[in-house]
């Protein structure tokens, strides 16, 4: 059963099917054909016997009317007619009661063949009663008899009778001896009312049925005529011829009345009505009773068919439910068998990819079939094998990516907070070469003032070298000038300090700015080092991500491959690819920013090392101030010397004009040394000034250079963080599948 | 209605193919390949994927493109054994999963384009041309592919 192709089992059920409703129709049309038949020839015979009784009954009946016909009939001819009519319809009801015992006989009903054989007994003696009747009624001798009594008797009697008037009227006229008379008319009398008796009496021998009475009847006839014929002599009076005549009538009279008496005496008609009214009755009644009970076997007959009828259909609806039943069960059985074979793995397989479609891949569909659903549940089973393998390289690749994630959060981390040092680092760089730029602006200042004095002890000197010659008239206008040039020199030695001081605090400042952009290159570049090894985990995120899409499209490939079925894997697939696809542009992002934050940070290095370059040259300059500032200290010393001298030898100028001359042409020498000192100063102090707005801006450079970087840094840690979500989240994806291997590992 | 068909895309020498989703049995990135001696030009050698060897064939060469080196970005199709005995191509770089709508395809027959295809004979190689909004993705027939090794051969001996 397990091993049979589908429509095997769908050609079993329907074949199945088809014989359970051809067995109970073949059934349902033999039983029902059957007890057709049955009922057909019940009814068919009943119904024919019915008839052939009803028929005979008929026949019967017509037979005893035509016999009542008969014995009423008067004449002979009509009698004859009708006895021969009743004779025909008898033998015709004994034909056909014959007919109905043949036909009991065969049908071999209780009863009925008893009663149809009484029923013809019955009928024979009613037939033998009846032949007797009709003969008997077809001789109609009462008839005759009357016939002759009213014809042949009456006319002789009338003759007689007017005889016997004649013999009256001749007594009437001849009468002359009365005692002659009276006896012969006394006589006469005597015959004429014996002769008149003479008809009611053949009457009543005619009507009647009894012997006695006839006798007693044919004796007082014969008592009569005797009477008539003793009369006759004293009657006629002696008339010979006329008393021979009478007795010839008498005797004609006698003889028809001898007629009339034989033919009365048969009393055919009297009887055959007494026949008729007494053992025909009883035959014929007979016969009714008999017919009556054979109807009554029929009725019974028909009812036992009925019943015999009902009975069978009964069996038939017995037979053909009985075997619809027998059918539905073993089609039901067998059905459900197949039906079972077919829903279960099917269901199995449903419940597999249900599961699948829930994330547990452990599920394994154990069916050993053959046919399509076998088939479906092999292929599910390599589906569930294949997305295990997917989802176990998928999940070790996220496993890894998640690694790596991790380490990129980490190593971004650590490049944050370095670049968080590095631009804090660099912030302090900067406030440090402001303070710079404002102290060497301040000395830049102090270098210009000092400029504009040294010019003007310049032109004082020149004026005062000049003027040498007409100092005395000057003396006091140079007592003054010297006093102002004291003075000037005073506030210059006191500039020079403040630029010294100045300039020492710039080369201390210069050298604290060069440390720490040693100290921020240093930064940089392990912020480099940084950025090379997140490019190197980006490389590594990116190999994965590729990779992951890689697997996402074969694992879309196989889930289209399997159809509906793998529609939902289809989805997740998508979503993976979809993931991998981010995860490639987050670390490309990431890539790119790392560039951008390699780019700054190279930038950074350059400018730290013009920076540096610059605070250096700074610092060279700064000391080579600090060597002309010293030197024009000294010269200023020896300025204030020379005009302390000069003011000493103001005096006597007069004295020593010519080392005033001297004096003045060396202050001159030492002066335009120092103007030209100072101008180097003040060349020096604006180039510092300028070197210090450099390194200033370049400072402020830095700062954007690291502020940036931080932002880039912030960039890839939020991105880092993105990723190790990403990572995460396709990890907790992955997880929702349950494998084999997760059980394995855990 | 007849419903959407996938397409597995790929570019080489920058042009955009496709051959039908369920030809294909996997793509791998798997490109290093042991040659076989004699082979013909468009093989490139076998390819053992997770212990079974495969025929990997160069899609550039099939096509009659310019050589070109294997890159990180190569990748090798494989089909399904329904298409071909245990083979692949080599493709410049994997693309995405079309979906594409019927009435949007339309079948490429060699014979309608007489004057090209008696000088391309590769031609048959295209089994039908997808409208995409932005450009032409081009149906190759992958069971053409061995069998036009087999041409090659025979034409050159």
């Amino acid at each position: 059963m397990k091993n049979l192709k589908l429509a095997t089992k769908m050609l079993l059920l329907t074949t199945i099917l088809m014989t359970s409703v051809l067995v109970v129709a073949y059934v349902a049309v033999n039983r029902l054909s059957t007890v057709n038949a049955q009922i057909r020839q019940l009814v068919d015979s009943t119904m024919t016997k019915a008839a052939r009784s009803n028929e005979a009954h008929v026949k019967f009946l017509a037979s005893v009317r035509a016999q009542k016909n008969s014995v009423l009939s008067p004449e002979d001819e009509g009698s004859k007619a009708y006895a021969t009519a009743s004779r025909t319809a008898m033998t015709e009801a004994r034909d056909l009661v014959e007919k109905l015992k043949e036909m009991a006989g065969k049908d071999r009903v209780e009863g009925q063949l008893s009663a149809v054989e009484a029923l013809s007994k019955a009928l024979e003696n009613a037939e033998r009663i009846h032949n007797t009747l009709l003969d008997l009624a077809s001789q109609n001798t009462n008839v005759k008899a009357r016939r002759l009594l009213s014809s042949d008797v009456q006319r002789q009697v009338e003759v007689l009778a007017a005889r016997f008037h004649t013999w009256f009227e001749d007594v009437i006229t001849k009468g002359t001896n009365e005692a002659q008379v009276l006896p012969r008319l006394k006589t006469l009398y005597e015959i004429h009312e014996s002769l008149l008796a003479i008809q009611p009496n053949a009457v009543k021998h005619i009507e009647s049925s009894s012997d006695d009475e006839m006798t007693a009847v044919e004796k007082k006839l014969n008592d009569l005529q005797d009477r008539i014929q003793q009369g006759l002599n004293t009657a006629s009076g002696g008339d010979v011829s006329t008393q021979v005549e009478v007795r010839s009538l008498l005797s004609d009279l006698k003889t028809s009345l001898d007629k009339m008496e034989k033919l009365s005496r048969l009393d055919t008609n009297n009887r055959s009505i007494a026949m008729s009214l007494g053992e025909s009755k009883v035959a014929g009644d007979e016969c009714t009773k008999r017919l009556t009970e054979v109807d009554k076997s029929l009725a019974e007959e028909a009812r036992a068919g009925r019943d015999m009828g009902e009975a069978a259909y009964a069996n038939a609806v017995r037979w053909i439910v009985g075997t619809m039943l027998i059918g539905l069960i073993l089609g039901s059985l067998i059905a459900i068998l197949v039906t079972r074979s077919v829903t279960r793995p099917v269901f199995e397989v449903r419940n597999l990819a249900q599961s699948m479609a829930d994330g547990d891949l452990r599920q394994r569909v154990a069916l050993r079939q053959s046919d399509e659903v076998g088939e479906l549940s092999d292929a599910t089973n390599s589906l569930a094998d294949s997305l295990t393998k997917i989802v176990n390289q998928i999940q070790k690749v996220s496993e890894h990516l998640a690694g790596s994630a991790t380490d990129l959060t980490g190593v971004s981390n650590q490049l944050l907070s370095q670049s968080q040092t590095a631009s804090l680092k660099a912030a302090s760089v900067a406030s440090a070469s402001e303070q710079l730029s404002s102290n060497i602006s301040t000395m830049a200042a102090a270098a210009e003032q000092m400029s504009v004095n040294v010019a003007s002890i310049s032109s004082a000197s020149e004026e005062m070298s000049m003027n040498v010659g007409t100092i005395s008239s000057a003396a006091e206008q140079t007592s003054t000038n010297v006093a102002v040039v004291s003075t000037a020199v005073g506030e210059i030695s006191n500039s020079f300090t403040d630029v010294l001081n100045d300039v020492r605090e710039g080369s201390r400042v210069a050298g604290d700015a060069s440390r720490m952009a040693d100290s921020a290159t240093q930064s940089i570049q392990m912020l480099s080092q940084s950025g090379t090894e997140i490019s190197k985990v980006t490389e590594t995120i990116k190999m994965i991500a590729l990779q992951t899409n890689l697997l996402a499209l074969n694992a879309t490939i196989e889930a289209t491959s399997a159809g509906e079925a793998g529609k939902g894997f289809a989805v997740v697939a998508h979503e993976i690819k979809e993931l991998a696809n981010q995860s490639a542009k987050a670390a490309e992002d990431i890539a790119r920013k790392i560039e951008g934050v390699q780019g700054d940070t190279r930038q950074a290095v350059q400018v730290i090392q013009n920076v540096s370059q610059i605070i250096k040259d700074i610092n060279s300059s700064a000391g080579r101030i600090s060597a002309s500032v010293e030197k024009q200290t000294r010269a200023a010393t020896m300025i204030s010397q020379n005009v302390t001298e000069a003011n000493k030898g103001v005096g006597d100028i007069a004295r020593s004009i010519a080392e005033v001359h001297k004096a003045a042409g060396d202050m001159s020498r030492n002066v335009a040394e120092a103007a030209r000192g100072a101008t180097d100063v003040s060349r020096n102090v604006t180039e510092a000034a300028n070197a210090a707005r450099g390194i200033s801006s370049d400072i402020h450079g830095v700062k954007q250079a690291s502020t940036s970087t931080n932002d880039s840094a912030s960039k890839v840690h939020e991105s880092a963080e993105s990723l190790d979500q990403i990572g995460k989240e396709l990890r907790k994806l992955v997880r929702r599948f349950k494998t084999n291997t997760d059980e394995t590992s855990t | 209605m007849e419903s959407q068909r996938l397409f597995c895309t790929f570019r080489v020498d920058g042009h955009l193919f496709g051959v039908d989703m369920l030809d294909v049995k996997e793509v791998t990135t798997e490109t290093t390949h042991t040659p076989i001696a004699h082979a013909p030009d468009e093989v490139l050698g076998l390819v053992n994927i997770r212990g079974h060897i495969y025929l990997s064939l160069d899609l550039r060469r099939l096509l009659g493109m310019p050589e070109s080196d294997v890159t990180i970005n190569s990748r090798l199709v494989l089909f399904k054994p329904s298409i071909g005995n245990a083979f692949g191509v080599v493709v410049d770089e994997i693309s995405e999963i079309h979906p594409a709508e019927p009435d949007r395809i339309e079948v490429f027959d060699s014979s309608t384009h007489e004057i090209v295809a008696a000088a391309i004979r590769r031609v048959d190689l295209i089994a039908a041309v997808c409208k995409l909004p932005d450009e032409l993705l081009v149906v190759l027939n992958p069971r053409r592919f061995l069998t036009i090794v087999d041409q090659n051969l025979v034409s050159s001996a």
